[in-house]
């Protein structure tokens, strides 16, 4: 049963039409949460998140404000949906409402390849995107492996990062431009640009808001052309420290290479099996450099030797090239493991500069090693630090135990990012698996300036509620 | 409850597969026509957890609702790389717990008594069926009484597009190769085992079992796919008996026939039981190139080919699913059209008959295109 008013369900078909509003339990259980590895522990447990009252699908952004308006004016809360495959529980509509399904805006709106730039609605998958990219010679260089799992409003509402983000940037740096929905209906036009400089950058209030704000209904995203020529390279260095030291020096010297992974000790063993390099100790290096051939060529060159000088010897760069066949594989463990009973699965990705990073990799290890498998690899190079990745398995001694360890899990990760002054996320989002940490991620400023920001955007509090710790 | 009725090996798919990040997504054209989370192979699989668990097994109406909201198209099976998950073999399982627990819809249990009488489907909304013996009887006059090779048109061609099934007949006539044909038509059993009944499958299997025995034929072509797939996987007939499909027999006989006149450009559809679940795409391009047709590829072909929504029952249970499928089909083909196809021509008498009409050009089976070039040439 729908708790839903009936003169708001008969709003909401007047605006999207009868097909487009179900309030059938098996429609609104699929879209009771995403992939929020809590949430698959509880479901395994035989609990069964409510879910939303009603599942609604726009194909227009006019029905998107029109459902947006409707909901706002009955003081109803709605969550967007993309794919649902958000790892935080973000997309989980926890007071009910309305779940607004994304996925019937999936057009390719316009290409400026003069510019380099292609308009598309949120719910195109990022495979679909990619594909018509490659058609044309261009990518937009987005490659999470959830490429083809995911939606484009749902990279831009997380602030997604993709494997080659070191080169072509994180979401945050390929969108020129965006529109979006006000909570209360309002449509909101913030046209692409190269680049602007007139007051705050509106734009990016949207990147990362998890449906807090609104929805977005159209992005602009930037394109590159295709490399002419990808130059791999695979090393291992005698330890994490000295392989974190190249990295370091070689994003410093203003080197870009799309991929770049090093992975701790631990993950190496893991990763040298699989990838057929040699007897797995010390920490791997995998990278590429690709663009105009004669660049790559002398980028890759640049890599190798700054790696060699920091005591790496270097691999058969077939290695880069198995890890390449299998990118966008991981979520292929998670079907086969998380089933049993007690299993805990899970990743978390935290940022910090390189003088505190080292600091961060020991203390994850310092707190979870021992309960729990602990692989890390560093990924996503800035020059003044990267993304540290790490994935956790174990299993708990029976299944009542199993939420209990996740959330240890998460204190304790927490809690090593707070002890090393760490960022808590670094691409994944907040959702409901960050929001208690919020307040220490964004000081009591920072946590004000975003309620104020959520109180003037939605005074109603209808857009997405009960996330961000708010 | 029917719980047990699901083989152990279906229960852990069900459960892996209810516990994966959703990693086909972009493959399933249900969830692509629907945009419903609860339609892909996730989503349906979460419904056989519930029912192992719940109360109403299997036959809980949203258990049966996913079941049947999937063409069996295979598309799923391309990117899933889950061990012990083949999406179609947990769909027909799950299919036959529905029987058992005695929930198939009812239009699923007209088709399987339809198709033990011997009768084919030649209209799926409102779905009509009819005795296919006349059809049967044209291909006869075609046909060589004694030869070792029978052809096997399939419900799919004797009911949808009977001018399939005779075309069939025409091509190998006019390749020189002698076939005969059953005394009556035998379904394989697939309809039985769309709709769960195993039973059924079982006897319709073994009763065109026989008659391949009693035809005393060395070898077997078939026609509709997902009937030369069935055959393949379950070899009904006695041993050393061969079956193949009909493209391959064609591809065959044209290679040593010599090559006809150019043909112009033809688009190709590959049907998901041939070239998903047989591998079988290089026959049938050998068909049209030797027929001096230059093949225009469509956007998803081979492994990726898009499903026209006619397998699985789908037109039966969700017809409006099973039009979305071909309309995402059709604007492929529409596409192929505009990159110069004069025709479409697929291996399948079924995605035939559901394509045209709804395409730009013109749509023959392969056997028609093959049939006609022939003829043209003498
Ligand atoms: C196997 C696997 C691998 C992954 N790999 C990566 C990776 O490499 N890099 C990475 O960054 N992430 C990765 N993720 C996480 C996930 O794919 C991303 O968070 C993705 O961006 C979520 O997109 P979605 O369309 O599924 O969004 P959803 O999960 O549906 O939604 C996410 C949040 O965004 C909001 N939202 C969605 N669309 C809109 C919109 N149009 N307007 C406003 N708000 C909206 C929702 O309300 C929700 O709060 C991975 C996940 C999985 C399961
Ligand atoms: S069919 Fe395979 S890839 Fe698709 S959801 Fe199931 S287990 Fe995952
Ligand atoms: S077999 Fe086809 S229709 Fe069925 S779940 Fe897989 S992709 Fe979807």
């Amino acid at each position: 049963m729908s708790l839903l008013a009936p003169a708001l369900l008969d709003e909401l078909r007047a605006a999207v039409g009868d097909a487009g509003v179900s309030t059938d339990p098996a429609d609104r259980d699929a879209v009771a949460h995403d992939l929020w590895p809590r949430a698959l522990i509880r479901e395994r447990g035989g609990e069964r998140l409510p879910g939303p009252d009603a599942v609604v699908w726009p194909s227009t952004r006019g029905q998107v404000a029109a459902v947006c308006a409707a909901c706002h004016r009955a003081e109803i809360p709605f969550t967007p949906f993309g794919a649902g495959t958000g790892v935080c529980g973000a997309a989980i509509p926890v007071r009910g409402g309305v779940v607004l399904d994304l996925k019937r805006l999936d057009r390719i709106l316009d290409w400026d390849l003069e510019t380099g730039w292609v308009r598309v609605e949120p719910g195109l998958l990022g495979s679909r995107l990619e594909d018509a990219c490659r058609e044309r010679g261009r990518t937009t260089g987005h490659h999470p492996s959830s490429l083809a799992l995911s939606t484009v409003g749902g990279f831009v509402a997380t602030r997604s990062a993709g494997q080659l983000s070191t080169r072509y940037g994180r979401i945050d740096d390929l969108v020129a431009g965006l529109e979006a929905v006000l909570p209360d209906g309002t449509e909101v036009s913030l046209r692409p640009e190269p680049a602007a400089g007139a007051g705050p950058d509106l734009r990016r209030l949207f990147l990362g808001s998890e449906g807090g704000f609104g929805v977005i209904v159209e992005v602009t995203l930037r394109l590159h052309p295709l490399p002419e020529r990808r130059v791999d390279h695979a090393a291992v260095f005698g330890g994490f420290a000295e392989g974190i030291a190249a990295v370091r020096e070689l994003l410093q010297a203003g080197l870009r290479p799309s991929l770049l992974r090093l992975y701790d000790l631990a993950d190496t063993a893991l990763q040298a099996a699989e990838l057929g390099v040699g007897e797995g100790s010390g920490a791997l290096l995998l990278a590429s450099c690709e663009g105009r051939a004669a660049v790559a060529e002398a980028e890759a060159a640049e890599l190798a030797a700054i790696c060699a000088a920091h005591g790496a010897s270097a691999r058969d760069p077939a290695a880069v090239e198995a890890w390449y066949t299998r990118r966008d594989d991981i979520g292929f463990a998670q079907a086969r493991y998380l089933p049993l009973a007690g299993a805990v699965l899970d990743t978390v990705e935290l940022a910090a500069p390189w003088s505190r990073l080292a600091a961060l990799h020991e203390a994850v290890r310092r707190r979870i090693g021992g309960r729990l498998i602990v692989l890390c690899h560093l990924s996503h190079g800035y020059p003044d630090g990267a993304c540290l990745y790490f994935s956790f398995a174990g299993v708990a001694e029976e299944e009542a135990g199993a939420v209990p360890l996740h959330e240890l899990l998460w204190e304790e990760v927490m809690a090593a990012a707070a002890e090393t002054g760490a960022s808590i996320a670094h691409h994944h989002g907040a959702g409901l698996a960050r929001a208690p940490y919020m307040a220490a991620e964004l000081g009591a400023g920072g946590v004000e300036v975003l309620r104020r920001l959520k109180a003037a955007l939605d005074p109603g509090g209808v857009a997405n509620p009960g996330k961000w710790g708010l | 409850m029917s719980a047990a009725a699901l083989p152990e090996a279906q229960v852990v798919a069900a459960q892996r597969c209810a516990s994966c990040p959703k990693m086909c997504r972009s493959a399933c054209p249900t969830l692509a026509v629907t945009a419903n989370e609860r339609h892909q192979p996730w989503g349906h699989a979460r419904t056989v957890v519930a029912a192992l668990g719940g109360q109403d097994g299997f036959a809980e109406p949203a258990t049966v609702a996913a079941a049947f909201a999937c063409a069996t198209c295979g598309a799923c099976t391309v990117p899933c790389l889950v061990k012990g998950v083949e999406t179609t073999e947990l769909s027909w399982a799950v299919r036959a717990a529905v029987f058992d627990a005695g929930a198939t819809p009812a239009a699923g249990l007209r088709a399987v008594a339809e198709a033990s009488a011997g009768r084919v489907r030649v209209a799926d909304s409102p779905p009509a069926w009819t005795d296919p013996a006349a059809t049967l009887d044209a291909l006869r006059r075609l046909a060589t009484p004694g030869a070792d090779l029978l052809l096997l048109p399939g419900c799919g061609a004797l009911g949808h597009r009977p001018e399939a099934a005779l075309a069939a007949g025409r091509a190998l006539r006019g390749l020189r190769i002698a076939f005969t044909v059953l005394d009556e038509h035998r379904c394989c059993g697939a309809p039985a085992r769309s709709f769960g009944d195993t039973a059924a499958a079982v006897a319709m299997l073994d009763r065109l079992g026989a008659a391949i025995a009693a035809a005393a034929v060395r070898r077997v072509a078939v026609q509709s796919p997902s009937c030369a797939h069935l055959l393949a996987t379950h070899a009904p007939g006695p041993a050393g008996v061969a079956v193949e499909p009909l493209a391959g027999v064609l591809a065959a006989g044209l290679a040593s026939a010599g090559t006809p006149a150019g043909h112009g450009r033809v688009a190709y559809h590959d049907p998901c039981f041939l070239a998903r679940h047989l591998d079988h795409t290089a026959e049938p391009r050998a068909v049209l190139r030797t027929l001096g047709h230059e093949v225009v590829e469509l956007r998803g072909r081979g492994a990726t080919t898009a499903c026209s929504g006619g397998g699985g029952g789908l037109p039966l249970t969700h017809p409006a699913i099973a039009d979305g499928y071909r309309d995402r089909l059709a604007a492929a083909v529409a596409e192929a059209a505009g990159a110069g196809a004069a025709a479409l021509v697929t291996g399948c008498a079924t995605c035939a008959a559901r394509l045209a009409g709804a395409v730009p050009v013109p749509v023959l089976e392969l056997a028609e295109a093959c049939a006609a070039a022939l003829e043209a040439r003498r």
